[in-house]
């Protein structure tokens, strides 16, 4: 290959390398030329190993310097961490890399810049039907999406169909702003949100709710539990998760509109001060004492408190019932006023 | 009316559209002296290519044809071999008119290393300046020399391997036809790639490929009419220029021919193997899908990974 390029410079001395790198990677993927083709063109471009890692895909190899596959072991963030790397654009979770030790060479940087651009779109070619993987997710969080579409976007993305997942849901981001892997942008009645399917252990990010675990073929009452917790979450309970909700997860989907006086009412008391704290104190501890312990304040002022709150909902919140009724009031206050969309 | 045609490779296609993208400019007889002049400024020498080989080179003078220059070899070898080696005798590329003898030298460590052979490649005189039968002649000439001085190069005179690509091909075939009618040397094998064997063009590759690729119709019409002039064509055309006018393919070393799918040089590579095998001859024939004239080059793709390991494959069963 380098006599190759030599050749080539000599032939067409005007014909810049980089333009010769950008046209090769355009046109292997124009003609095809497949991912271990493209891999392979890196590595006898650079003169050194390439490898492509795409975990979603199950794809994991390597292409030596004189042109040969192997198989990759290593997870993408070793290999990440050894070597020059570049991430797949289009949500893929994988990444690109040359093996070049030392000081990176002239044209490292644009070969893997166009590597990871070539293996991007054709994985999106090679995905049939599917551009991406954020449409993978989308099938298997769509519920009228036929069953075999289901188990496609299941193989593709690399989970064996009757694995046990759930679906974490988080506040959508920014507009544009590439997707995690596993993740798409549904649509709720509460605004866009981002849904993520996980398998094993959820690390739950800043903000999230938790969708039961499901066969990932099935995972749309993942999804709807996912986003009934995010949309009861609040700064106190920033991560809920959907096993944990009870019957209170059925008030998302139960209709809210003749409670608009109570909602108004509760939005008014939760202008004052001392309304969000109180009002959460109240809801989640069993005494007027426990709650103004809570609040850090004497239980003299929680009683005053709890006076105006029954004044204004027309009911007792320091009744076992009626505290029953503000945590379900204050969860209609969100389900109505909370809403979702893209940053920016 | 464009004739339908088998695609390139895809990575071939890439390496075709891009890496060898060549700017549009007219190739005739007169512009060859300027095409030489670039091919051999990219070159590699035969010292560069040998670099940190530990292989020896070196140059001779020997006896040319009857009243004809004398004819430049060079060896390349092991310096320690087990003398004697077999011996790769190797005619370059370049359509008649262009290369020397250091043309595809690098293919060359890599056959001695894995084989042991000594290699000798011979410098031709050139056409238009020296149509046939210089060319050939100068050839066989070097040949002949090899085989009766075998004992001073450390070369075994029963293992001598013949060896070219296109033109070379193309030439390495009619010095075997040379070799058998003029009594010797003997040859164990000869390697024709993607070898330029037929003048008429007319074949149904050559049209399928007329305009297309690094060796089109056009250039091969260049490159035949400079060696043959106005005999091209004609009924008159020795075998010993364009080997496929030969009517009697009997008693030729085993031959391996490899060619592309999508090139000119096809549908004559499958015929001289087809009439070898039909006068009782052997010959190993491989086309390859999507291959383009001298898509060996790219050496990195899986076609010509898998050209070069067949090539390979024969050679350790011949050689050995």
């Amino acid at each position: 290959m380098r006599e190759l390029v030599e050749h080539v410079a000599g032939l067409d001395a005007v014909a810049s390398e980089s333009l010769k790198v950008v046209g090769l990677f355009d046109a292997l993927v124009e003609a095809r030329a497949g991912l271990e083709g493209i891999v392979r063109a890196a590595a006898g471009f650079a003169a050194v190993p390439a490898g492509l890692v795409a975990p979603e895909r199950r794809i994991a190899f390597r292409v030596d310097a004189a042109g040969a596959r192997q198989p990759v072991a290593a997870a993408p963030g070793e290999l990440a961490a050894r070597w020059p790397n570049h991430p797949i654009p289009g949500g893929y979770a994988g990444l690109v890399w040359l093996e070049r030790h030392g000081a990176p060479a002239t044209g490292d940087h644009l070969v893997l810049e166009r590597l990871a651009i070539a293996v991007g779109s054709s994985l999106d070619r090679l995905t049939g039907g599917l551009p991406d993987p954020a449409a993978a997710v989308a099938a298997l969080l769509d519920p009228d999406a036929p069953a075999a579409r289901r188990e496609q976007a299941a193989r593709l993305l690399g989970l064996p169909p009757a694995a046990p997942a759930r679906v974490v849901a988080t506040p959508p981001g920014r507009r544009g702003a590439p997707l995690p892997a596993r993740t798409a942008i549904v649509h709720t009645p509460a605004g866009p949100v981002r849904a993520t399917v996980v398998t094993g252990t959820v690390e739950a990010p800043a903000r999230a709710g938790i969708g039961p675990a499901e066969p990932v073929t099935a995972l749309h009452p993942s999804l709807d539990g996912a986003v009934a917790a995010l949309r009861l979450t609040t700064a106190r309970t920033p991560v809920l998760r959907a096993d944990d909700l009870g019957l209170l997860a059925a008030v998302t989907v139960a209709p809210v509109a003749h409670l608009r006086a109570v909602v108004a009412a509760i939005g008014g008391l939760l202008d004052q001060p001392w309304g969000p704290d109180t009002l959460h104190a109240l809801a989640t501890t069993d005494s007027v004492r426990a709650a103004a312990a809570v609040c850090g304040v004497h239980h003299s002022t929680m009683q005053s408190r709890c006076e105006q709150v029954g004044a204004r909902l027309g009911y007792d919140p320091r009744t076992p019932a009626g505290r029953v009724r503000l945590a379900l009031d204050l969860a209609a206050h969100r389900l109505t006023t909370v809403r979702f969309s893209l940053e920016g | 009316m464009t004739l339908a045609r088998p695609p390139y490779d895809p990575e071939l296609q890439a390496f075709l559209d891009t890496m060898l993208a060549q700017p549009n400019r007219p190739f005739n007889l007169t512009t060859i002296a300027a095409r030489r002049e670039e091919q051999a400024a990219v070159q590699p020498t035969i010292d560069e290519i040998l670099r940190d080989t530990g292989l020896e080179h070196v140059e001779l003078a020997v006896p040319g044809p009857d009243g004809a220059p004398d004819v430049t070899l060079s060896v390349v070898r092991h310096p320690d071999r087990p003398a004697p080696t077999a011996c790769v005798y190797h005619i370059h590329g370049g359509g008649m008119i262009m290369g020397n003898r250091h043309s595809g030298a690098q293919a060359f460590p890599g056959w001695v290393e894995r084989y042991g052979v000594t290699i000798v490649s011979v410098e031709y005189r050139l056409a238009p300046e020296h149509p046939h039968p210089a060319p050939v002649e100068d050839c066989y000439a070097g040949l002949r020399w090899v085989a009766d001085h075998a004992a001073e190069l450390g070369i075994d005179p029963a293992r001598i391997l013949i060896a070219g690509g296109s033109a070379g091909g193309g030439l390495a075939a009619a010095t075997a036809l040379l070799a058998r009618d003029r009594g010797g040397p003997a040859l164990i094998g000869q390697l024709l790639l993607c070898p330029m064997l037929d003048d008429r063009d007319a074949t149904v590759s050559t049209r399928q490929f007329d305009g297309s690729g690094l060796w089109h119709r056009e250039d091969n019409i260049i490159g035949w009419t400079a060696l043959l002039g106005d005999a091209k064509g004609t009924p008159d055309v020795s075998p010993y220029a364009a080997p496929a006018r030969a009517t009697d393919l009997g008693g030729l070393p085993p031959a391996f021919i490899d060619c592309g799918s999508a090139e000119v040089f096809r549908d004559e590579a499958v015929d001289y193997a087809s009439r070898i095998w039909a006068a009782g001859g052997q010959a190993e024939l491989h086309i390859w899908s999507g291959g383009f004239h001298g898509f060996a080059m790219a050496e990195h793709t899986a076609v010509a990974r898998a050209a070069r390991a067949a090539i390979e494959s024969w050679l350790s069963r011949v050689l050995t």
